[in-house]
């Protein structure tokens, strides 16, 4: 009996106690958040989205190195030497084109080490934490603001930019013989052949200076150097350097020395083999007067604002053969080209991707 | 002449039948807010504006959207006919209660009697629904449902009986109207509860009794969603469901009244002759009666549920011999004063 009445006292006991403790609650208030309507601060470092500040970047790719999941992925284009990209806000010279600049959020892990690296602080997380996305693609974020046509354009001005400088390399290096070139170029490379001389009789002469016109070529209001001495013989055609046309007030220079024979043909060269297909072979005939404009090769493609860089020797030149001298190759330092025969490129006339890539 | 009666009687029928509904949408609601409350939450909030009153506005209409599914191999026609016997049951008890002095359905003088026997309808249905549905889970439910009702009605007759000695009728609204006044101990209501100690022990047993009647926590096990999946309403879908859970509100919110008339004076104001009348007295009414509701419903989210060997003894060794002992001392203590 007793002990009845002591479980019962202390069945009522607990179970008030416990109502008790509910009955507080009922009037504390809640936690709730009321989400939509309302938000909770993030603490700072709060790792929920990322965000590029794409114009601090200089695209040192220490983040795509940093992630452990390889979620972000930059495709970066050197500027080329007559463009300034500017400084970032900390002061560093930007280098290069960020052409693409995309961070997958689906792949990312909110580990935040990408973002220790970046030297200019551009990569950081943002409180952004509601991106949520019906197709799983679209949390792929592309930071890099270039334009498409701004992209292939600088990757065009990259790649012309190279090839003028092997074309200078080379054409330093090389004592020439100078074929008889017909050298047209398909595009952009104007390839006027540096340093083809054209003799005649198309042998180089040894010694014979490679009429590098290095500058000559693409600059806007070059005038031709037409040297004197040169006997351009009427029906020789100058070798307008293809490129050259490009520029708008360019002239065509003609290489002082380059005898063209008149009536040459352009693999008057022994063994220079005028690539098959090349195009835009310079006629004899072409109005080779000093002065003379270049003539524009059909089928070259004036690359708009496109410097001709008459790399020498460009023999990546899409479209363009290179002429190659058969007997360049001697020449020492002479680059790629220097393989007779080398350079032809089958089809001449391909786009313009970086023909050097061979080398 | 007679259609003019019928229809009268049929808009008199709609009265608790209004009742109920608005009751039950909002006891729901309610519900879902004190749950809300005690675990420190807001429960339904965005439906509606002000604290999420239409949540169970929205609630039903996504109900009668529902596809009506009965399962195969269910016994077609009981599987309908459950919850409606279970909501008419509960319904039909509604017409013995005393909503005001001036209101109640049925003046029946068996009143008392008349409501313990037809919500035993209750048990059937459950059984019923359990049982048609084809469905182990529902036929435990069915089966610890017809086990709890038969043993806690003893408990709750004896407790019922204790209040009927001593007032002395089985007519509801006779046994309100013996508690208006306010003359114990001078200013207190004559209700029944301050009348008599025994009628305290009384009511505790009642109030246990009813939670087991109405499948309440810490009783619920026929419908014990987290081993029973939902008991015998796990098979129901749609507006058949939405029946049931009418008609377990609608029970929860009967016995709490049957509570109120028997031991809180009913349509009785607290403070004697102030704030009484009929339209107060339906106020103070519904009042006691949810106020019961929301004790419910306050256990509901304190207890722990009761496993099935304990529900039984705490019915069969504890509360019957108990309500028979306190149904003498009562007798006696009526005898001796
Ligand atoms: S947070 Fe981590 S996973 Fe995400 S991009 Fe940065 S390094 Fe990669
Ligand atoms: S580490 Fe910073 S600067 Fe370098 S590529 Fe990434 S974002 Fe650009």
């Amino acid at each position: 009996m007793r002990n009845i009445v002591k479980k019962g006292w202390s069945t009522f006991r607990t179970i008030f106690t416990g109502m008790g403790i509910t009955i507080r609650h009922f009037f504390s208030p809640a936690v709730t958040l009321q989400y939509p309507d309302e938000r909770e601060e993030l603490p700072k470092i709060a790792r929920s989205k990322l965000f590029v500040n794409i114009d601090d970047c200089i695209a040192c790719d220490q983040c795509v190195r940093a992630c452990p999941v390889n979620c972000i992925e930059i495709d970066t284009v050197k500027a080329t030497a007559d463009v300034d990209l500017g400084r970032t806000s900390d002061g560093k010279q930007k280098r290069m084109w960020v052409t693409r600049f995309d961070i997958d959020m689906a792949k990312c892990m909110y580990c935040d080490l990408c973002t220790f690296p970046c030297p200019t602080e551009c990569i950081y997380m943002i409180q952004d934490y509601e991106y949520s996305e019906y197709d799983r693609n679209n949390l792929v974020y592309n930071f890099s603001n270039l334009s498409p046509e701004k992209i292939e354009e600088v990757t065009r001005k990259a790649e012309e930019d190279k090839l003028q400088k092997e074309q200078q390399a080379e054409t330093e290096t090389v004592t020439t013989k100078p074929g008889k070139t017909a050298k047209q170029t398909g595009s952009s490379s104007a390839k006027s052949i540096p340093g083809a001389k054209a003799t005649s009789g198309a042998k180089s002469i040894p010694g014979a200076k490679p009429k590098t016109v290095p500058g000559a070529k693409s600059i806007p209001g070059a005038k031709p150097k037409t040297v004197p001495g040169a006997k351009t013989i009427p029906g020789a055609k100058p070798k307008t350097v293809p490129g050259a046309k490009s520029v708008p007030g360019s002239k065509p220079k003609t290489v002082p020395g380059a005898k063209t024979i008149p009536g040459s043909k352009l693999k008057t060269v022994p063994g220079a083999k005028s690539v098959p297909g090349a195009k835009t072979r310079t006629v004899p005939g072409a109005k080779t007067i000093p002065g003379a404009k270049p003539k524009t090769v059909p089928g070259a493609k004036t690359i708009p604002g496109a410097k001709p860089k008459a790399v020498p020797g460009a023999k990546t030149i899409p479209g363009s053969k290179p002429k190659t001298i058969p007997d360049a190759k001697q020449i020492p330092g002479a680059k790629a080209k220097t393989k007779s025969g080398v350079k032809k490129v089958p089809g001449g006339g391909k786009g313009s991707q970086k023909p050097n890539s061979e080398e | 002449m007679i259609t003019e009666s019928i229809l009268l009687l049929l808009l008199f029928a709609l009265i608790p039948l209004i009742i109920i509904l608005i009751y039950a949408l909002f006891a729901i609601w309610g519900e879902r807010k004190v749950a809300g409350f005690i675990q420190d939450r807001l429960g339904p909030m965005r439906v509606g504006g002000w604290h999420g009153w239409a949540q169970s506005f929205a609630d039903l209409l996504k109900l009668i959207q529902k596809e009506d599914i009965i399962p195969a191999n269910a016994d077609r026609f009981l599987f309908r006919l459950a919850p409606f016997i279970m909501f008419a049951a509960s319904y039909a008890a509604f017409a013995v209660l005393p909503f005001s002095s001036s209101f109640i359905g049925s003046n029946l003088d068996i009143g008392v009697f008349f409501l313990l026997a037809i919500t035993s309808l209750l048990s059937i249905s459950v059984i019923m629904g359990g049982w048609a549905s084809n469905n182990k889970w529902s036929l435990f439910g069915a089966m610890r449902s017809a086990a709890q009702m038969v043993s806690y009605e003893v408990p709750t007759i004896m407790s019922v009986l204790s209040v009927i000695v001593v007032a002395g009728s089985l007519n509801l609204m006779t046994v309100t109207e013996m508690q208006s006044g306010n003359d114990t101990l001078g200013f207190l209501p004559n209700w029944l509860i301050l009348q008599n100690p025994f009628l305290i022990i009384a009511f505790v047993i009642f109030f246990i009794s009813i939670l087991a009647e109405a499948h309440r926590v810490p009783f619920d096990l026929p419908e014990s969603e987290s081993e029973l999946v939902a008991g015998f309403q796990t098979e129901y879908s749609g507006m058949r469901w939405a029946m049931f859970m009418l008609a377990e509100y609608a029970d929860m919110l009967l016995l709490s009244l049957l509570g109120a008339v028997l031991f809180f004076g009913g349509w009785n104001s607290p403070f004697g002759d102030f704030m009484a009348g009929p339209a107060w007295g339906f106020f103070w009414f519904m009042l006691k009666g949810l106020l019961l509701v929301f004790v419910m419903m306050w256990i509901r989210w304190t207890l722990p549920r009761y496993r099935v060997d304990q529900l039984m003894y705490l019915c069969w060794s504890i509360l019957i011999p108990l309500s028979f002992l306190n149904f003498v001392l009562i007798a006696l203590w009526e005898m001796i004063f």
